[in-house]
């Protein structure tokens, strides 16, 4: 347990280290916020209407930045031969990983999606379920996303590609989570919905990790 | 050793698939052209017109059939990913890989066809609908899992597509379920195994052959991709060099 810990904190305070990249997600996704009124025109009413979708697709945009090279530099560097060769099983030492990299890189965009729905007209109960299906969505959208990043881990250019892998995973998680906000803006009662957003959750948390180790041992030749 | 295993492990080696191939490749091709001929007649020239939607339904004999397929192919794509993932056959990566780009243009045909039959039907090319929504995120699903081959070292490439693809077989379920519950306007299963068709004989048995006509011919093309990747993948080895001399005389 202690040596998961380590895991955890390590990954962490690598990616304090590198606040910048660590921090860029959620400048991504600000600004791909802000474009979109931009571009749309401020229309009070539109906004509100679009606003669930665009904050949510924001939001998958900035994870797609999260998990770009998650795994490259433990290819290239010996770590993830470490965590092969270690007796800690690598769908736990993985899931370390995730948590590292979703308290560091996507937490931040779900502290200020709320924010950012307030700014867009949507009502301040709304926000609150907004902020909860992305609590529930993003660490599942993570998950599924990784899977993509493990097996790009050895590719030279992946970035491009990530998005064509994965992207169609994460659909459920959109319809889902931008449904449900939107089902809350119209005045239905949505405990249903936030429920099978929360069991996609727990499915591809216990699903999951087994995939992505088992697509790092096979990029690793392993 | 006993004789079912025998049988297993003869497709582990490419010279028998090859030539195995090439009889299975001329057997499907063959039935599936007479099927398709058979089917494409019946079903243009003598089944009955539409009361509601005229002759243009009889695009159903073309659009049926490639989006059965394009779900099939990916499903026994995906079976080949276990196989190639659990008993390590080399004969399952070269299948994905000859099946993949068959996948994407059946999918993409259906999606075309889908559209001109919309516009008759409903007024408009494309709705956002469940299903085509769905055959959407599949050809996607088929793009991915053939760029990801390129971009990956040659001796792990095979089982990351796999994996890929067994895991975007897990995905197509919830995916179908998710954009369901999202929107819905297409028309009800057109076909189903348990239940007898709306449709009169005279239109669902013209139907059944055309789509047994392109399950056949997928089968060939899939088959002569296989075979042609074959003979690359192993141009170094003697019976591939002695086959290219003998039949185009290099």
């Amino acid at each position: 347990m202690s040596r998961l810990w380590q895991c955890f904190k390590r990954d962490l305070a690598l990616n304090w280290n590198d606040l910048g990249a660590a921090l860029r997600p959620v400048m991504f996704f600000a600004l791909v916020a802000v474009s979109f009124p931009l571009g749309m025109g401020a229309d009070p009413q539109l906004l509100r209407d679009v606003a669930p979708g665009l904050v949510w697709v924001a939001a998958l945009l900035a994870v797609l930045l999260a998990l770009d090279g998650l795994f490259r530099e433990d290819v290239l560097d010996g770590t993830l031969e470490q965590w092969l060769l270690s007796d800690l099983p690598l769908s736990i030492t993985v899931l370390m990983r995730l948590g590292a990299q979703w308290v560091s890189n996507v937490l931040p965009v779900v502290l200020l999606a709320p924010l950012i729905a307030l700014a867009l007209g949507i009502s301040a109960p709304t926000a609150g379920i907004l902020w909860l299906t992305l609590m529930l969505g993003t660490p599942t959208v993570l998950l599924l996303g990784s899977l993509g990043s493990a097996l790009l881990a050895p590719a030279r250019s992946g970035s491009g590609l990530l998005g064509l892998l994965v992207l169609p995973l994460f659909i459920p998680i959109l319809v889902f989570g931008a449904g449900t906000t939107m089902a809350h803006a119209s005045g239905i009662e949505v405990s249903a919905q936030l429920a099978l957003l929360a069991a996609m959750f727990v499915g591809a948390l216990s699903l999951l990790p087994a995939a992505i180790a088992a697509a790092l041992r096979i990029v690793t030749g392993g | 050793m006993s004789r079912s295993w025998q049988w297993f492990h003869r497709w582990g080696s490419s010279p028998y698939v090859f030539r195995v191939g090439r009889r299975w490749q001329i057997g499907l091709g063959s039935i599936g052209a007479t099927l398709l001929l058979i089917g494409w007649f019946w079903g243009l020239a003598i089944a009955p017109v539409d009361y509601q939607q005229g002759n243009s339904y009889r695009i159903i004999f073309l659009h049926v059939p490639v989006a059965f397929l394009a779900q099939s192919l990916y499903m026994g794509l995906a079976v080949a990913g276990v196989v190639l993932l659990v008993w390590k056959m080399k004969i399952a990566d070269v299948a994905i890989q000859a099946g993949l780009p068959v996948g994407a243009v059946i999918t993409f045909l259906a999606l075309v066809t889908g559209a001109i039959w919309g516009k008759p039907t409903w007024g408009t090319y494309w709705v956002w609908d469940a299903r085509l929504t769905s055959m959407l995120i599949l050809l996607f699903l088929y793009l991915g899992a053939m760029a990801l081959r390129p971009a990956l070292p040659a001796d792990v490439a095979g089982k990351a597509v796999a994996l890929l693809v067994i895991v975007g077989v897990i995905n197509i379920p919830i995916i179908k379920y998710s954009v369901e519950w999202w929107n819905t306007l297409h028309q009800g299963e057109t076909l189903k195994l348990t239940e007898r068709p709306a449709m009169p004989a005279s239109m669902w048995m013209p139907l059944v052959v055309s789509i047994l006509a392109f399950y056949c011919l997928a089968g060939y093309w899939v088959l002569k991709r296989l075979r042609t990747l074959l003979l690359v993948r192993e141009s170094k080895a003697s019976w591939a060099r002695e086959y290219v001399e003998q039949h185009h005389g290099l």
